[in-house]
Order: C-alpha cells, then sequence, then structure tokens
C-alpha cells in the first residue's frame, strides 16, 4: 500500500473541471486508487463519488494505492490534486 | 409504424425526430413487476448511452479548450461513472420503482450531499446535478434535445406546446414538417406553420404513444394524407419521395394561373388578397399573384419583441409595406391582443378566460397609450399608398364610436405635430355573432368589412379553437357559421359595403365555390394557398357557384356539408 497526504491549494477547490481531469486519469491506472478527505474515503476513478468529498482550498487529502503501478499512481494523482485549479 | 393526425398544414416532410418538451410526465411509483425491472433496467442504460452520445455530438461544434466543452466532458464523464450506474440499477432492482424514480432519487440524494459541503462553491455545483439529471429523465422519455439554436438539418420538430411566439423564432430553415400535440386547426401556431408552408400535423396523443418516438428517429409525416410514418421501410421512403415530387411539379405547374385574371369563367370577379403576418411575407406576396394584403397581422410584429415599437418605427415599417406592394392595397388590422396570443412587451394581466376577455379591439381601447402611436404611424403611411384600416373583435357600434374618437384625437395630434397623414378606408373583423347581428347599426360608418371565420367559429359554437379535442366536431362549415357568413354578406349587400373573408375557411380551394356563391366579393389567403384557390375560382361559373351556395343552404349536418363540398369539388377537377 502506498499513500500520500497532500493539501489542496486551488482557491476554488477541486470542483467539477479539475475532478474530472483527475478520473481521467486515474482512470489510466489499472490499480484501485482511493481518495480520503473529511474523514470520507471515494474511488478516484469516479467523479460521482469524488464530488461528494470536499476537496476545497486548504484540506487535508490522502491519496492511497497498492499493486504494481501503485507507487507511480499515487504519485500522479497527489501532484494533481496541488496542481489543479 | 405510423400514427394517425389531423392535417394542419399540408406537404409531406422527411426528417429526424426532435422534441421540445417543456414539462415531464410526472413520477410513476408502482411497483414493478420482475420482468419490468430488467426492462427498466436496460430502458436505463439505453438512455444514458443516448444521452452520452447526443452530449458527445454536441461537443462536436465546440473547441476543447473552452470551458463549455469540459463542463460537458464532466456530464459525460458522470453518466459512465461506475459507481452512479451501478446505485441506480440497485435502486431500481431493490425498490421495484421505474428508471425515473430511481434518477430521481439518486441524483436527488446526491446533490443533496454536495450542496451540504462548506465550501459554497462546491456546494453550488449540486444545481449542475439537479440539471443533468432532467435531462436524462427527459432522455428515458426518449427527448434529448433542449437548446433549439443548433438545430440539425432537417428536423422535425414535436412539441407538446408551442407558441406563436416560440414560432417566430425557430429556425425554420432546418425544420421541414412539426407535429404539434395542443393547440387546434386555427390556432395561431398552425397559422404560422401554414403561412411558411412548413408540413403540420395534430396529434394529442403521439407523447402517450405506445411506441416512444425517440430523438434523431427517422420520419416522414405525409401531411396529404395524415400519417406520421416512424422508421420507415426503403419502400414507403421512396414512394412518398415520389409523391413529394409530384406535390411540387404541381405547385410549379400553378405559377402559370399567377397572372390570369382573378374571374370565374362567366367573368364575375373576386380579388384574392394574401394574409401576412411580417414584411418579408408581404415582399413575396406579388410572387404567387396576390392582389393587395387583405390581412396584415400587426400584432406578430410584438411577439418577441423586447419593446413596443414606437410611431416611427411603426411608421417606417407600414411604408415599407406599401413601397414593396407597388400600389396593391394593404389592409393593417389593428394590434389583436390577447386569446392565444401573448405579448411579452405589453401589459396583459391574467385572464381566467382570455378569449372572452380584453382582446382585440377591446385591448386598443383600454389602452390608448398602445392604439394612438399605431393608428398615427398607419395615418402617416396611408401617404404612400392605399390602406385600410380593420379592428379585430368589435361586437357593438360603441367600440366603433369609441375608435374612431381616438382616431379622431391621433389626427389631431398629427396636426399639431405638423405630421402629413393620408385617407384610410376604415373597416372591421366579423368574429362574433353579435357583429354579425349589429351590422345593420355598424356599416354606415365602415367601407368595408371582413368575416374572420377562425374566431367566428369558436364564438359561435362556443369551441374553443386551440384545443385540439373540438377541431373535428366543431369546424367553421356548419349550418350555424354558414348562416352567420350568408347573413353578414347580405347585410353589406344592403348597404354597399364591400365584403371580403380572412378566415383558414378562404384557403381551402374546395370551400371556394360556397365562398364566392354566398356572394362574397374578396378573399384573403394564406399565400401558400393562393394559387390552388384562384384554379378553384377560375375553372367555374358563378351561376353554378350560386346554386352550390344555395344547395348547401339547405343542408343541415356537418357530414352533408362536407360530402357535398368535396363532390362538387372533384366534379370541377374532372
Amino acid at each position: 500500500m502506498y499513500q500520500k497526504t497532500v493539501t489542496i491549494v486551488a482557491p476554488h477547490g477541486i470542483h467539477t473541471r479539475p475532478a474530472a481531469l483527475l478520473v481521467k486519469e486515474a482512470k489510466e491506472f489499472d490499480c484501485d486508487i482511493m481518495v480520503e478527505c473529511n474523514g470520507k474515503q471515494a474511488s478516484a476513478k469516479s467523479l460521482f463519488k469524488l464530488q461528494t468529498l470536499g476537496l476545497y482550498q486548504g484540506m487535508s487529502v490522502t491519496v492511497l494505492a497498492s499493486g504494481e503501478h501503485g507507487q507511480a499512481a499515487v504519485d500522479k494523482i497527489a501532484s494533481m490534486l496541488i496542481t489543479l485549479s | 409504424m405510423s400514427i394517425n393526425g389531423i392535417v394542419v398544414s399540408a406537404g409531406i416532410a422527411f426528417g429526424k425526430a426532435l422534441t421540445i418538451t417543456t414539462q415531464l410526465p410526472p413520477l410513476d411509483f408502482k411497483l414493478l413487476s420482475i420482468e419490468q425491472i430488467d426492462q427498466q433496467q436496460q430502458q436505463l442504460t439505453q438512455a444514458i448511452n443516448h444521452l452520452i452520445a447526443h452530449l458527445q455530438h454536441c461537443q462536436h461544434h465546440l473547441c476543447p479548450d473552452c470551458d463549455n466543452f469540459q463542463l460537458i466532458d464532466s456530464d459525460i464523464m458522470l453518466l459512465e461513472d461506475e459507481e452512479l450506474q451501478q446505485q441506480l440499477h440497485q435502486h431500481i432492482n431493490q425498490f421495484r420503482v421505474c428508471a425515473a424514480v430511481a434518477v430521481d432519487r439518486i441524483f436527488n440524494q446526491h446533490a443533496a450531499e454536495m450542496s451540504s459541503l462548506d465550501d459554497p462553491y462546491l456546494a453550488n455545483r449540486s444545481g449542475d446535478i439537479i440539471c443533468l439529471a432532467k435531462r436524462l429523465t427527459s432522455a428515458l422519455h426518449g427527448h434529448l434535445q433542449w437548446d433549439l439554436s443548433t438545430l440539425a438539418e432537417d428536423t422535425i420538430l414535436l412539441a407538446d406546446d408551442l407558441t406563436p411566439a416560440e414560432f417566430a423564432i425557430l429556425p425554420l430553415t432546418h425544420i421541414t414538417g412539426l407535429i404539434l400535440e395542443s393547440g387546434g386547426l386555427t390556432s395561431h401556431t398552425a397559422i404560422l406553420a401554414r403561412a411558411a408552408g412548413i408540413p403540420a400535423l395534430l396529434n394529442y396523443q403521439f407523447s402517450q404513444s405506445e411506441n416512444l418516438i425517440i430523438d434523431g428517429s427517422q420520419l416522414i409525416l405525409d401531411g396529404m394524407s395524415g400519417e406520421l410514418h416512424i422508421a420507415p421501410s426503403p419502400e414507403l421512403f421512396d414512394q412518398l419521395k415520389q409523391k413529394q415530387q409530384q406535390e411540387l411539379l404541381r405547385r410549379q405547374a400553378l405559377m402559370i394561373y399567377k397572372d390570369k385574371p382573378s374571374q370565374t369563367l362567366d367573368g364575375h370577379k373576386i380579388t384574392l388578397l394574401a394574409n401576412v403576418g411580417n414584411l418579408s411575407e408581404i415582399s413575396h406576396t406579388a410572387e404567387v399573384g396576390a392582389q393587395g394584403i387583405g390581412l396584415f397581422r400587426t400584432e406578430f410584429l410584438l411577439m418577441n419583441a423586447k419593446a413596443l415599437p414606437d410611431e416611427q418605427q411603426q411608421y417606417k415599417l407600414y411604408s415599407d409595406a406599401l413601397h414593396s406592394l407597388q400600389g396593391d392595397v394593404l389592409t393593417i388590422r389593428t394590434f389583436d391582443i390577447g386569446a392565444d396570443k401573448e405579448i411579452p412587451c405589453l401589459p396583459q394581466s391574467n385572464e381566467d378566460n382570455p378569449a372572452l376577455g380584453i382582446r382585440g379591439i377591446r385591448y386598443s381601447l383600454a389602452h390608448p397609450e398602445t392604439f394612438i402611436p399605431q393608428v398615427k404611424a398607419i395615418l402617416r403611411a396611408a401617404n404612400h399608398g392605399q390602406v385600410r384600416l380593420m379592428f379585430p373583435m368589435v361586437s357593438q357600434v360603441e367600440e366603433l364610436d369609441a375608435a374612431f374618437l381616438l382616431i379622431e384625437r391621433a389626427k389631431a395630434e398629427l396636426i399639431e405635430q405638423e405630421k402629413g397623414f393620408g385617407t384610410l378606408s376604415y373597416g372591421i373583423v366579423v368574429e362574433t355573432p353579435a357583429a354579425v347581428m349589429n351590422l345593420p347599426s355598424m356599416l354606415p360608418l365602415l367601407d368595408f368589412v371582413s368575416i374572420g371565420t377562425n374566431d367566428l367559429t369558436q364564438y359561435t359554437l362556443a369551441a374553443d379553437r386551440t384545443n385540439p379535442h373540438l377541431a373535428k366536431q366543431y369546424p367553421p362549415l356548419s349550418p350555424a357559421v354558414i348562416q352567420l357568413i350568408s347573413i353578414s354578406i347580405n347585410h353589406c349587400k344592403k348597404a354597399n359595403v364591400k365584403v371580403s373573408l380572412c378566415g383558414e375557411l378562404g384557403s381551402d380551394p374546395r370551400v371556394l365555390p360556397l365562398l364566392v356563391g354566398l356572394g362574397l366579393d374578396e378573399l384573403s389567403i394564406n399565400p401558400a394557398n393562393l394559387l390552388d384557390v384562384k384554379v378553384a375560382l377560375i375553372k367555374g361559373h358563378y351561376a353554378e357557384y350560386v346554386r352550390h351556395a344555395q344547395h348547401i343552404a339547405l343542408l343541415t349536418r356537418i357530414t352533408d356539408i362536407r360530402s357535398a363540398i368535396n363532390a362538387f369539388a372533384l366534379d370541377y377537377n374532372q
């Protein structure tokens, strides 16, 4: 299991459009990727679920994944969480 | 598969279905059987796929970097979302409810969860979810698109309700046909469809039909037989293409009659005028040999206007119209506001019974601030050509007295403002039984009369002209209406006042022998039907038309009248 915790800096948080980009990227990986925030967990491949996490500015978010490309997946998604706006 | 409808506007149209609905049917909460669960789940999957395909199609028009494109992207992504789909399917299965109910519940729950987020920006996105839910529910009912500005070419529009104003802004070049669910044969939207030459059918059940008409299905609207064919066979397609071609050739062949004098074989002259609603229609009436305009529906100028055009703007418009008519008569009907014609830029109160309310001349008399500028503009335009002024919905002489007082006031204002004006002829539209009965008191004040059979039928038979359930049983060709037409004509003859007819009845070539036989001097017709009517006129003898009318006057049943009219028309076509 790999994991990384980052803080969201985007002023409007990860709203629909950036979240969609993130889902697109997550779907490139075969492994399961989870995003944890506010005590709730959602698959990074489900926009529907991500929308309910409340990924807004200043929130601390943990990305988790396991398996062959787990490390790469966590790095990629975590970096997107801090660069997307 | 084909369904039947009432022909509102003749012609054959080929195109793809597009439904515009303003209202979705109420949710159906009934418990599903096991087989129905499966069927609802399949329907859900199909609707999601249709909507995704449609959204992707919409994206073709957009640049991939723009916000809109990316927002559509996220809608697509949500629809494709496995978690969401799973929840929907599960909900249908667990609670045995139909797909629309599942969509309503799951999306609303999701939206509620989103709107409870602490960040207001994110919470606001829940509105998008509700919107997507609506679109998906529409898709479940077979409807995909709401925005008419990006209509595909060759579209057959299915509308549960289309107001004249909505019709007026449709991209008509892309619409080949129209199916209306509400509105009668003489509703104003039907009249507009006819005027635009767009084949149209009326069927008040298509949205309840067993077989849903899914957006994008191939349709053929046969506005000759009244059938709507859904996904027609190649044979039927070819057959109807041929029929359409023949109709086109027939119409072209009619052009040779354009410059022929409009009189019967025995030399009885009838003036054939055109009904119009805007300037561009006026400029095309000469192409079909109209001898002028018998009805200019000025309120159509207002339907999508942001503000009422002022005196100067109207003066320019009426002058332009006269200029393009090159000396032919222009009959201007003052604003006929009210009933099924809503005018957003004018104050109108909500009435329980708008057809019996403040409409036509009643509105004008109650609102001199609207009426006087119009009259002043018309008086001034009369300097540039032959203008007749006509008041709608006049029932009693008091209304005429009041209108003439306002006209005197308009003239006085023009004199004071040192603006020149010309002389007008004055007339009324006879469209209530009271107007027919009161003609003797009104005729001394008038130069002409025009019988408006659409409203005359509605008010005589007490049958709402916009109610599709009444269209067949309460037609204008009923003994009561024919008698009222006949009485009106006789009053006018006695008073030596010219009498015209401007209702839809006049646009039917089969009815022409009756109308001419009753003694009308003029007919004002939809430009699209003018040559057909003219051919009916010039083929026969006036004496026979009079006998035909006398025969019909003796008939007491609608079916007998209809048969007599058809039989007479048939004799002449042989």
